[in-house]
Parts: C-alpha cells; structure tokens; sequence
C-alpha cells in the first residue's frame, strides 16, 4: 500500500473513531435536502423508473444513471452554498476547519 | 509492525519523512466529503507543516504500512487488534495475525473469527460492547449449542446480557408474546400480525404535509419545488415505508412484484399507467375520489372485523387498509385449502415457534399460484415453492418453550443454492408485501434480529467510543486492504468486501453466502436478487439502531459536537414522514390528489372587502404569498400556545392559509381576521381607512407575539433572540454606526428591524440629490437620468449622515459632545425584505402623498448596503464584483403593494407572484393576470423581497463560529 493510501486509511479510521464521519455524513444529507437537490435526483430517478419499467431497474443501474447528473444538478450556486455551511467539528478537527475557513475567507471575501 | 499513535513520533525524526506535499492533501480532499475538500485549497501547494502536525498527529506516523489488509494493528496488547479465535474455547493467543485467506473456510463451517480483544477472552472480565456484541453475534451464528451461549453470557456480564436481550425484545418481543399465546392459524390473522409489524414504524412522523404539502426549507422560494411536493399525492407519501425503495416490499426482482407493487400504491392511479388528466386542479378525479372513498371505508370495515376477531390492534389507518383492500383479488383462497397447505408447515411451526413470530410480514405459507402473477423468473423452481422448507431443522426439541432465551440457530446459509434465483417463491400476499426469498430465509432463525442489531451496533451506527473504534479498526476490505469502494459486510460471516470492486461478490460467490450489508448506510444486498432488498423488519431495526447511535453519539461525543447534536439538526431533521394513525385518518378524508401545472390557480383567491378593508387584504395577499411563510403554514407547524387558542392570529393566519389554498374559487370573507385585529390592534379597528404599512407592522407584531404563546416575560428575557417564524423570516439586523467626528471613535448599536422605510425623492424632510449615475448599474438597473431607483433610495438610507450641531452626542472614547454621523447598514438581512416607500408625508408644512416614480428591479442585491461590505470599503479593500456567484445577498421580488389615490382616500391593491414568474393583481376579491411590465410600472408603496439563497444554519452555530474565530 502506498503512502498516499495509508494516510486516506489513517484520516478515514480517525474520523470514524470520533464520529466525524457520520456527523459530516448527516451534514451533508441535510444540505443535499435543503437545497433541493434531493429532490431534484428524485424527480429523475422517478423517470428513469417509469422509463425502463420498475422490474428492470436494480440499484446499481439508478446509481450509474443517476450519479452524472446529480454533479450537474448541484450547480454552481448549490455548491457554493453548501460549501459555506457552518460546521463545526470536534476535537482535533475543529482547528483544522477553523483554520481552512479563515483562510478561506480571507481569499475570497 | 507500526502504528500511527502520536506519542511515538519526535518531531526530528518525521520531518523528512512526512514529505507534505500537495499530494496527500489531495487525500485528505479526496477523504472529506466534497464541500470540506475545496477548503484544501487554501494551503495550496505550501502547507504549514507545524499546522498541519498539531492538527493531525496521527498522520505524521512512521508511515507505517498497515498490515497487508490495511488493518492497523496496535502495538499495545489488549487493545482491539485482529486476531482469530477458534471456537469458545479459544486461547488467547498472543501474536496477532493477519487474517488469511484459507481462515475463511473455517470461518463459515462453525469456527469464528472476529477482531476481538484478546482479553475479552478472560471470561471474567466484561469486555468492551464491541467485542461482547461481536462475540455474541458470531456465536449466534456459529450453530453450537446452548453452551456456546452460555459462555457468552457469562463474558458479557450480566447487565451486558440484559440490555442485549432487551434490544431484541423490543424489536421482536411484540410479535412473539402474540404468537405464543395462540396459534395463528388464520390467515387473516396474520395479515394483522401483518400489520401489528407495520405499527413498530414509529411516531415520528412529522405532522407535516397532512395536505400533502412539504415543508420547502431553503429554496422554498421557487413555485417549482412546491409544484414538487404538490405533486406528490398524499398516497404517495402515505405509505408507511416510503418508497425508498424501487421496489418497495423488496423481493425477487422479477417476480412478484407487480402485484406488490399494486398492493401498495393502489390508490394512485397516474402510478398504474393511466395519466391522470394533466390538470384542472380543481376538477380533481372527483369520481376516482368518491370510489376510493368507498373502498377505503368497506376496507374500514373488513380491517375492523379482523380486528374483533384477532383482538390484535393495528395502527393502520383507513389509507393502509384500502391498500390492502384494494390488491388485485387477493385470490381468496378458500380457508379450508389455506389450511391443508399450512399443515406441513405448521408442524415447523410448531417445531419452531419463533419461527413465525420472527417475521409477521415473511412468513412463508406458500401463495396459492396467481393467475395474475407476472412472468417468473427463469429458475424458481415451482416444486419448492409447492412445499417449502421441508426439511426439519436439526433443533433439539427441548428447547422448545422458552422463547426468550435467545437460540443459536442453524447456519443461515450453509445449504447449497439451486441455481441463480435458487430461492423458492414463498409469497403471501395476505400478509403484506413479501420480502426477498433469501432475506426470509436469513430471517427464519430466532436469533437474526439479535445478530442483526449487533451488526449494526457495531459496524454501521456506531453510537459508543468503543464501537467507533472497533468499527475504524476493522471496517477494511478483507481482499484488498481499503476502506473507499463501498464496503459491504457479508451477513453470515465476518467478512468484509469492497462492493465496487467485486470482492463482497467474489465472497458471496464462493461461499454462497448471499446476503450483505452496506456498512455505511445499513442496506441489506442480495446478490442472489443481484439487487438491495427492502424488508420491513430489517429496515425497522437499523431505523431504530440508527436513531439509537444517533442518540448515543450525541450523549458520548464532545462537548462541541454535543451542542451541535443537541440541536434539532443531524439526522433528526429531516426524518422520514411515517403517518401516524390520525394523518391516516385524515388522507383518508381527503384523497383528493393535486397536481401543479403552470396554470394551476390555487392559491389564487380573492378576499372581500369588509369595509374599507382593502389595507388589510393587500397585506394577506402579500403574506399568504410568502413562500416561506406558506410552507410554514401548510406544513402544519404553527403549534398554538396561547391561553385561548380562537384570539390566537396565528391559528387565525394558519386558517385562512388553509382557505386561500383549498382551491375554492369563490372570494374569502376574512372576518374572522378583522376580528381578531381589531381586538389585538385597537388602534386599526373601526372602518376608517387604514394604512397598509402601520397595519402590516401591527400584524407582525401581534403575529410574533403570538408565536410565543403571548407570554411577555418570554419576550423580555430576549427581546432579539425569537425563533418564532416571524422573527424567522422578517427580522433583519439594522446596524447604526455613530461615528465621533472628533475622535472617530465608532459605537455600533445594532437593531432589529421588520421593514426598510425608505425616504423619497421629491420630499422635503432632507436634501436628496443622490448623484444618480455614480456607479453604473448595480442591479442591473440600466440608469435612466431623472428616474430614482430602488438601489437609489437604499443607497441614500445607508449613506453618512450628519447630526447636525444642534444634535450633539457624547462620545463614548473621547468623553464629549461632538458631531458625529450616523450611518445605517443592514447587519442580519431578512429573510423577506420589505421596503416601504414613504408616500405619505405628514410634516409640519404639508400632508401630501408624494407619487414619484421609482423603478425597483426583479432581483435585488443587498451586498452593497450590508455592514461588511461597508466595512470593506471603508478599509479600502476591493469590493467584490456582485457577479461573483455569489447569491447569498441576492433577492427576488414577490409581492408589491400599490395606492391609488389620495391621501384621504384612496384604493389599496397588490400584486402578487403566483408561481415562478406569473404575477396577478390582487383587488379585494377581483384577480387578474398582470404582466411583469404592469408590476415593473406600478408605482409601489410596499415592496416584498424573497431572499434567493436561504442559509440553513441555526444562530447558535453562527456564534460558535464567531467564538471560535
């Protein structure tokens, strides 16, 4: 394995272990629901079902149907507001974030 | 082998090695889920290494190479490592092994592996939940005797052990007390034990959408998402399981589905081919609704029946129950033959008592085969189907009568497959919508929902410290050592795979082990179905596994996560909508379904004019087309906490939400809500004209103060800190800066405002000339010289403005009375911005009503008029380009109110934006259609603004965010 994956392995175990991950998990969700992209993918899903008739749809097929479209539907505009959400996390991680928003608000605002 | 635990690191000797360059960056933004990863991009290519250390000490390891499986073993004994145990019996073993392949084997023939802590072994001590729970779950599964319970009793402890088996009362506790005092041998009682299952769904529903109309948070702005919900039917939402699922009963892809499917949506007719009449809203299948009425209340009835009988209660509403009425002819087999078909099985039964308790809802009496049954699949061979499950399970026979005492079970999945789709098609419909073959027979041991929590315990939600570790630890493919391709836990062994890379597959492959789980959201794989499969009790236990860990997390973690769980928001926020009996009740009443089309009407609905009441109906014409305001109220959320709920307005506003949007077209007579004003705003009563905006303020006044139950010590104790909608929505921050003209000594007092009452051109309180043509179009208002805009007058409100000598203030830094300026800047913009023109000038020379035109624009940026911007400009930064996509500022007009007339008397009327981009005038109970050109022209005295872009998070983490900076 090599390094890169070994870090990806260690930063995914210790948000795991704190429970960043499903916090950030239920984040993201919630926003994806606010900004109405859920159920813009719904809507979509809902056609590509009654295209192809509900028997010959599994999971997979919606997944690989529907995954290039929900990056267009999150535009521009969503991203960027989701992006702006306020979180904060514990531990650690809190300075970490704390840091890449000042920084990141001192670049662009 | 290495560990990455920080006290092992001296910064000397990591520096060459930590080597940061932007490529593990590059992992972290490829870790982080997509919003976070962006902010990599502040440390560009030159990340702070010392930053970057404290933040991440774990990172800075030795690099050390996990095991070849990506484990990350620990160095310290009795800490969670991988290792095997063989058998109970194992001994503790004190070198930690990589899991081989070959182990696999062993695995699934009744051996057990799992990581587990090595001096759990001790039976003496109590180990950690994760291992008791792993210890627990593997045993079940191992097939050994009672013995093999015993032993993980007794390492559990006994308080381990009651809460374990507590757990899975809860869940399968209900079903099993019902099964063990009678006998269910009719089938229509199990059809209510059936829907005794369905019950378990809990009521958390929201009380939402009871009309079908969904709370729209953000965005709830455009007409088109609340054409979204519209469209939903009631039914569509009603389903006590939410079709989530393609295939909501789960179950073999290709066989009996339709017939299930037609069992759960039956009331929705567009849903089974035949389009419904594209629209006229308001002539709503009137014939389908009375028809399905009918049916729905003969179902009442039936449902009611079974209930005497069974003495089993059902929490199903009437909606549930002509579903089930209205399956396709449920192919009513005599009872006699459901009899001699169940006999074979009731010997199993018998044999196996939890065996149907196990699973009202799978149970497997074998259908009658209908004629109406779709296409098989090529295999499921109709012999089993005839008879299935005949083979006795090896179970002594002494263990027979005690139920609670949880059973080690056979195997789940040790028999051999017949072929793809080997499952036999053990359906009945009676009792709901059958779940996968191969789920129903994972489910028939008594132990499965047991074992299952505990794999979710442990693997998926992790609620406790010491699951999340365990779960870090282990959660790694078994093939190739990552964590990314969606790992999946195989569910009758402990083996974990990559989905995306084939790995879970090949496992299943080999060992014909055919169930999985998505070990990050908790969905059961099938790979025979080669599809994820949806069973009512799986999906009601992680449902109540993963609110548990919810709750757990939120109790266990940190003090600042707490907070944050602690508030409404992560994972309780937007819960499913699971109908409780009296939404049931209701749909049920109501099963008029509603599409939204562009020409769809409701809404629109002219009020009468009470007598010199047209101020007011401009006004609730204005509010009722609220976007935000309207979803609020037609998602039922206005909880009433006044001492007398008929003087509450806000009860009064919920209603006649309720009646403008009931689609009747004749005109509202708001009488009741004169009333009420007239009784809370004394000084508007009587039928003198009034003014619009002073009546727009007293509403929102008495709104805000009913929100809050009309308490007044509430209200003082925080003055700017409501949460009741209207502060929501209305109230913005209007900062005023004092400036010391000596000192420059700054005080900044900031006020809550509901509406901008914005000064005109042409009056003679003070100086006007705006310099118009300063700065070019910053709405996009092309500049016509003589023509004051919008921007104009904000710009003149937020401007410096002179005290004056005569006004002198003491300074607060330099402790004298200077001049000083005064500027307004808005600090908090609202969510829904009112600029109010000031028409009507009552000053010492004149009384007059100043009809200057100005033009407002469509969309509105307030970037320009908020506190930071200013202060930006003020340091003399670059001021951001307003078309930077950033639309947080941004705002579109919805609702303009208009005067006619003189000061002394005079005509209010409004326009009002119906869905998107359609305008229509109201006047009193005439709605017209109006031109965006007609509203663009109108004069304006009342100017609503709907903010585009909502921002979702509370004001308590915007101030620990403020803190924390």
């Amino acid at each position: 394995m090599n390094k890169d994956a070994q870090m990806r392995a260690a930063i995914n175990q210790k948000l795991i272990e704190t429970g960043e991950r499903e916090r950030l998990k239920e984040l993201l969700r919630a926003k994806l629901i606010e900004c109405g992209w859920k159920d813009q993918l719904k809507a979509h899903c809902k056609e590509v079902i009654k295209e192809k008739g509900l028997e010959h749809v599994t999971v997979d097929d919606l997944v690989a149907e529907i995954t290039p479209k929900g990056r267009v539907y999150l535009g521009v505009g969503q991203f960027t507001q989701i992006m702006n959400c306020k979180y904060t996390f514990s531990g650690i991680f809190t300075y970490f974030f704390v840091e890449a928003c000042r920084l990141f608000t001192k670049l662009f605002y | 082998m290495a560990s990455f635990h920080c006290q092992q690191l001296s910064a000397g000797a990591l520096r060459p090695r930590l080597a940061p360059s932007s490529s593990w960056l590059l992992q972290l933004l490829k870790l982080l889920p997509t919003p976070y990863s962006h902010l990599l991009r502040f440390w560009g290519s030159q990340p702070d290494l010392r930053v970057l250390r404290g933040i991440f000490p774990f990172l800075s390891g030795r690099g050390g190479a996990g095991s070849r499986h990506g484990l990350v073993p620990s160095a310290a004994p009795g800490r969670l490592s991988v290792c095997q145990g063989r058998g109970p019996t194992a001994k503790p073993s004190s070198h930690p092994r990589p899991l081989e392949p070959e182990e696999e084997d062993l695995a699934s023939e009744g051996t057990f592996r799992s990581s587990r802590d090595l001096s759990g072994l001790d039976y003496s001590s109590v180990p950690s939940p994760a291992t008791l729970g792993e210890t627990a779950w593997t045993k079940g599964r191992t097939g050994r005797g009672e013995e093999t319970m015993k032993g993980v009793r007794a390492a559990i402890g006994a308080e381990n052990w009651k809460r374990l088996k507590e757990t899975a009362r809860s869940a399968g506790g209900a079903e099993e007390s019902v099964i063990l005092t009678r006998s269910p041998r009719d089938p229509r009682e199990q059809a209510s034990l059936g829907n005794t299952e369905l019950k378990e769904t809990g009521p958390g529903a929201e009380a939402a959408s009871a009309r079908g109309l969904r709370r729209e948070d953000s965005r709830g702005a455009s007409p088109a998402s609340a054409a979204a919900s519209f469209s939903e039917s009631p039914f569509w939402v009603q389903l006590s399981q939410p079709p989530r699922s393609l295939r909501p009963g789960g179950g073999h892809p290709r066989s009996a589905w339709p017939p299930r499917r037609h069992a759960q949506w039956p009331l929705e007719p567009s849903e089974q081919g035949e389009e419904p009449p594209p629209v006229e809203a308001e002539e709503v299948e009137e014939a389908e609704t009375a028809e399905t009425a009918e049916k729905a209340e003969g179902k009442v009835e039936a449902a009611g029946k079974v209930d005497a009988a069974g003495n089993v209660e059902t929490a199903e509403g009437p909606g549930r129950r002509a579903e089930l009425k209205l399956e396709p002819e449920p192919e009513p087999v005599p009872e006699a033959e459901q009899e001699t078909k169940r006999e074979p099985k009731q010997e199993l039964d018998d044999e196996n008592p939890a065996r149907s308790g196990g699973g009202g809802s799978s149970d497997e009496v074998p259908p009658p085969t209908l004629p109406s049954e779709p296409p098989r699949p090529p295999d499921p061979s109709p012999r089993r189907s005839r008879a299935p499950r005949r083979r006795p399970r090896p179970r002594p026979q002494t263990r027979l009568r005690t139920p609670p005492q949880p059973r080690p079970r056979p195997a789940p999945r040790p028999r051999p497959r017949r072929g793809p789709g080997g499952g036999c098609l053990d359906v009945d419909f009676a009792v709901g919508p059958p779940g996968c073959s191969h789920v129903n027979s994972f489910k028939v041991g008594e132990n499965w929902r047991q074992e299952l929590r505990v794999i979710y315990q442990c693997f998926v939600w992790c609620g406790t410290p010491e699951t999340r570790k365990s779960k870090a630890k282990s959660c790694i493919c078994h093939v190739c050592g990552t964590h990314l391709n969606r790992l999946h836990s195989c569910l009758s062994c402990v083996f974990f795979g990559c989905f995306t890379e084939k790995h879970i597959h090949e496992h299943a492959e080999t060992k014909q082990h055919n169930l999985a789980v998505d070990l990050y959201y908790g969905g059961i794989y099938c790979f025979m179905c080669k599809d994820y499969v949806y069973d009512r009790d799986i999906e009601q236990i992680a449902k109540e596994e993963q609110g548990e860990a919810l709750k757990l997390q939120a109790s266990t973690s940190t003090e600042v996560s707490h907070q944050q769980c602690s508030m409404p928001g992560l994972g309780e926020k937007y819960p499913t909508w699971e109908t409780t009996k009296p939404e049931l009740e209701l749909l049920g009443h109501n099963p008029r379904r509603r599409r939204i089309t562009s020409s769809f009407t409701i809404g629109l609905r002219g009020l009468i004019n009470l007598g010199n009441t047209c101020f007011m109906n401009c006004i609730v014409q204005a509010l009722t087309h609220t976007p935000i305001l309207r979803d609020f109220f037609l998602s039922d959320r206005h909880r009433c906490e006044m001492p007398s709920p008929e003087l509450c307005l806000v009860c009064e506003m919920s209603s006649l939400f309720r009646e403008l949007y009931s689609g009747n077209p004749s005109p509202h007579v708001p009488y009741k809500l004169l009333h009420l004003v007239w009784i809370h705003a004394r000084h508007l009563a009587g039928y003198r004209q009034q003014d619009a905006h002073e009546f727009l303020i007293a509403a929102l006044d008495v709104l805000h103060r009913h929100c809050k139950g009309d308490d007044a010590g509430k209200a003082a104790n925080n003055p700017n800190h409501c949460n009741c909608i209207i502060d929501q929505i209305f109230t913005g921050g209007l900062q005023s800066d004092v400036t010391c003209q000596a000192c420059h000594g700054v005080s900044t007092t900031i006020d809550p405002c509901w509406d901008i009452s914005l000064d005109l051109p042409g009056s003679c309180t003070s100086f006007w000339p705006m310099s118009p043509g300063r700065e070019s179009s910053v709405n996009g208002e092309s500049h016509i010289p003589g023509i004051t805009t919008l921007t104009d007058c904000l710009r003149r409100f937020t401007r410096p403005e002179h005290l004056g000598s005569s006004a002198k203030i003491k300074c607060g830094s330099c402790q004298s009375y200077q001049e000083s300026t005064k500027q307004l800047t808005m600090n908090k913009l609202p969510v829904v911005a009112c600029f109010h023109f000031k028409r009507f000038e009552h000053s010492a020379k004149q009384r007059r009503k100043i009809t200057t035109y100005i033009s407002f624009p469509l969309e509105l940026d307030m970037t320009p008029f908020m506190a930071s911007s200013k202060e930006s400009r003020m340091n003399g930064q670059l001021q951001l380009p307003t078309n930077s996509g950033n639309d947080e500022n941004k705002y579109s007009l919805f609702a303009v109110v208009n005067h006619q007339g003189t000061l002394e008397s005079g005509h209010y009327t409004s326009f009002i934006r119906h869905h998107k981009d359609q305008w229509f005038k109201c006047d009193d109970a005439v709605i017209t259609k109006a031109s965006i050109k007609d509203v663009l022209d109108s004069e304006g005295y009342l100017l609503f603004y709907h903010k585009q872009v909502l921002e979702h998070e509370s004001e308590k983490v915007k101030e620990m965010n403020t803190q924390a900076y």
